[in-house]
């Protein structure tokens, strides 16, 4: 790789040290020069649409837009001048006038409105031209956030972020001129988008009210928020999260910018389904489904627990923190069996990752992605945008290879039902693989089963027999959360509970749940679950929210959520990452490792 | 519906090979037209202008197939049909009438000749007749500046327009395409 030359600019008679191929305001920007802008936003393709950035280059008679001008080495850049500040007040006043900028009734008075931001940094209070105000309409169909096309000031911010880092292009500007719009799909709302992942990453990119986190709207200014850093526990990836509070209440969750994981993304579950949908918390302990104390619980299951080792078992989600994983494997001894539950064929995949480091950064750089009984948009959005991004934008080749069909198929060269493979298929697959150089396996549970294993057989082969091709990168995607660290903890991993359960004779069981979004129900899913648990004396369900599951439970112990604890879980590709308290604990629960200490140890 | 009744059994035999769902076999010739363009993203234009040719206009469905085909989002293949006026989502008449809201018509009084058309057919702008014959649309300068205020009906071009003249035109001239 050739070093990018080095040139050098000069910014208001100072110089500016930067690369080749840089644009005037990045190399402003690096050395702590201020251009304002509306548009700009670091990590998107530059549009140059607002003129709010414009800058003098000596020698040119025009000014420029600095963010889309590539510095020429030598030149000399004025940033403020009385030129300069006058037309960028003009441009503002023309965007107050073009719609309804009214702010103390936006719904989202954001206090870092990037408009509001300038008109009152530019010293604008009064506006020269006629309110055009057109009646636009509100789109509140989405289930979390929602669009008010009248404080739109067309930046394309949003359509930028949704194609470039999302990588779906729900989002696009209609008609010309003064009817320009922003339109979702062909037209349609939110609420109806089959486009649209919700992942909500276009309305942290918004610089105005226009589109905005419906808990948050009419909130005050997001800058007076509460912001914590944290980490996802919904899925492997483990993304950094950025989660802003007021008055000990979360308004939005953002991706951390400097997390190497996600750098600032995040699907629709870490940003809103965590917390942005009513659940039926559990705070306080409960016995006979009647509320109790912890001193009344714990007594009880104490008494219970008083039966043979052998006839004690211990069930664990495998989403509890790493630091709970090992007070599990502490007290593990006290059980005749100790597992963790996954999902069907996942067990395979909770071990150490097949690779070192940084997959989910190499992935983005794939040049062929083959996606193997995963289903990465249900189950890791994140790992879904980097795949849709690297085919849109980076030319990847796409091959997936599954049991149900998925939104990642209309992107794919190849989309194969993994029940229905005909030799016509692999000369296409062979095709789109032919000299391959950087190319990647995501495969998740499904890849275990027998036909999938022979799928992946057949891959490699391929692989093998590609002349000057690399080996592909394996990235094994579980489901569950946090299942590496069990699994380092030792805990063995069960696809069956039925049988597990039915193994011995049991009187005393006792299950963490955790946080689990569905309180556990979906254990019951299973055949024979419900009936063998009827067998069991004591049921001790440890879980934040109610669910068919705590309804059968002898005793229910309350357990604190992702944003109450503190701690530690591990990520797909092995990362450490902290859990930091951002909200205080609800009622009575406790944290899952204390819980079990305090019952057990 | 309608659309779709007036193909035959023969040629729904003779279609090609299409992969859209109605067998209509117009999506053949779409088919054949975008392979044409090995379908390549940046013939957008081109290929819708085609399909407008082949369909009257570009209904949703033309919309959503060529945006699978080419692996284009449709929200970028709908604001590209918005962007240009040559492109109606909507099924036009048989004939079109454009009004010129061009400069020189403009200031020549494209408005009054536009509002008088509008009452003479008893449609508005983007609009069709009720016996589908005539559409009126506007467009920027058709290049007939010199004969400004102007419209054309299909190929053909009416200049130095009045409302008066309007009338009459309504009256006389515009009965040959009916
Ligand atoms: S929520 Fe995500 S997918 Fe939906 S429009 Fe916004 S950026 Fe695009
Ligand atoms: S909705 Fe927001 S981000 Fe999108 S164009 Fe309008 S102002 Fe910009
Ligand atoms: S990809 Fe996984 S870790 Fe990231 S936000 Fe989504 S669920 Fe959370
Ligand atoms: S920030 Fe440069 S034009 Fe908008
Ligand atoms: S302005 Fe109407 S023809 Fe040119």
């Amino acid at each position: 790789m050739i070093a990018p030359k080095k040139i050098s600019i000069t910014i208001n008679g100072q110089v500016c040290e930067g690369e080749q191929g840089q644009t005037i305001l990045e190399i402003a920007r690096a050395n702590n020069i201020y251009i304002p802008t509306l548009c700009y936003m670091k990590g998107l393709t530059p549009w140059g649409g607002c003129r709010l950035c414009i800058v003098e280059v000596e020698g040119n008679p025009k000014v420029v837009p600095s963010c889309a001008t590539p510095a020429v080495d030598g030149t000399k850049i004025t940033t403020h001048n009385d030129r300069l500040v006058a037309l960028r007040k003009a441009t503002l006043e023309l965007l107050f006038s073009e719609r309804n900028h009214i702010c103390p009734i936006c719904p989202y008075n954001k206090g870092d409105c990037g408009l509001q931001h300038q008109g009152l940094a530019h010293g604008i209070t009064g506006i020269r031209y006629p309110y055009l105000y057109p009646a636009l309409p509100v789109d509140v169909t989405g289930r979390y956030f929602g669009i008010d096309h009248n404080r739109c000031i067309l930046c394309t911010r949003c359509i930028r972020t949704c194609d470039e880092i999302e990588g779906v292009h729900t989002l696009d500007v209609s008609s010309r001129g003064i009817k320009n719009q922003i339109v979702v799909d062909m037209n349609t709302t939110f609420g109806a988008s089959d486009t649209c992942t919700q992942c909500g990453a276009c309305v942290v990119s918004c610089p105005t009210g226009a589109l905005f986190d419906k808990a948050a709207a009419f909130r005050g200014q997001w800058t007076s928020s509460v912001q914590i850093l944290t980490t996802c526990t919904e899925c492997p990836v483990g993304c950094g999260l950025k989660v802003h509070t007021k008055e000990n209440r979360i308004v939005n969750v953002w991706g951390d910018p400097d997390s190497p994981v996600n750098t600032g993304h995040l699907c629709v579950k870490g940003r809103y389904q965590t917390w942005a949908e009513p659940r039926d918390r559990i705070t306080t302990p409960l016995i006979k489904g009647q509320p109790a104390t912890w001193d009344e619980a714990l007594a009880a299951i104490k008494k219970a627990a008083k039966v043979k080792k052998a006839e004690k078992a211990l069930l664990v989600a495998p989403r509890v923190t790493n630091e709970t994983a090992a007070a599990i494997a502490g007290v593990a001894g006290k059980f005749g069996q100790t597992a963790m539950f996954v999902g069907a064929n996942e067990a395979a995949l909770c071990a150490e990752p097949s690779f070192t480091g940084d997959a989910l950064r190499k992935l983005q750089d794939a040049d062929a992605i083959i996606v193997l009984g995963a289903q990465p948009t249900r189950d890791n959005g994140v790992v879904a945008s980097r795949i849709r991004v690297a085919v849109r934008k980076r030319g990847a080749k796409l091959l997936i290879f599954h049991a149900r069909k998925s939104e990642l198929d209309r992107h794919a060269d190849v989309a194969a039902n993994v029940v229905s493979l005909e030799s016509k298929l692999w000369n296409k697959v062979k095709a789109a693989l032919a000299g391959a150089q950087r190319p990647a396996i995501v495969y998740g549970p499904n890849a275990m089963t027998p036909i999938g294993v022979t799928v992946m057989e057949r891959l490699i082969a391929i692989f093998e027999a590609n002349t000057g091709g690399s080996e592909p990168l394996l990235i094994g995607l579980p489901v569950s959360a946090n299942a590496l660290a069990m699994s380092r903890a030792g805990i063995p991993a069960v696809e069956e509970v039925g049988p597990w359960l039915d193994a011995k004779p049991l009187k005393f069981l006792h299950i963490v749940v955790g946080d689990a979004l569905d309180g556990g129900a979906g254990l019951l899913e299973e055949k024979y679950v419900p009936a063998l648990l009827e067998r069991i004396d004591c049921l001790v369900v440890q879980a934040s929210y109610k669910s068919a599951l705590t309804d059968k439970a002898s005793v229910v112990l309350p357990a604190t959520i992702w944003c109450e604890k503190t701690g530690t879980v591990t990520n797909l590709e092995g990362r450490e990452l902290p859990l930091r308290p951002v909200v205080t604990v609800a009622g009575e629960a406790r944290d899952d490792k204390a819980i079990l200490e305090s019952v057990y140890a | 519906m309608s659309e779709q009744k007036q193909i035959s059994h023969s040629a729904r035999l003779a279609t090609l090979d299409t992969t859209h769902p109605s067998g209509d076999p117009r999506f053949a010739d779409l088919d054949r037209t975008m392979e044409s363009y090995n379908f390549d993203p940046t013939s957008l234009i081109q290929i819708l202008h085609a399909a407008q040719q082949m369909f009257g206009y570009l209904s949703a469905d033309v919309l959503r197939y060529i945006s699978t085909s080419l692996k284009l989002p449709i929200s970028h293949v709908y604001g590209v049909v918005t962007f240009y006026h040559l492109f109606t989502m909507k099924p036009r008449g048989k004939h079109q009438i454009m009004v010129c809201r061009g400069t020189g018509c403009h200031v020549r009084g494209a408005t009054q000749v536009l509002e008088a058309l509008q009452k003479e057919l008893g449609i508005r702008e983007g609009e069709t007749t009720k016996d589908g014959l005539l559409s009126l649309a506007t467009a920027r300068c058709i290049g007939a500046c010199a004969l400004a205020p102007a419209i054309s009906v299909d190929d053909d071009v009416y200049g130095k327009l009045s409302p008066d003249k309007v009338k009459d035109l309504v009256k006389n001239d515009l009965k040959k395409y009916v």
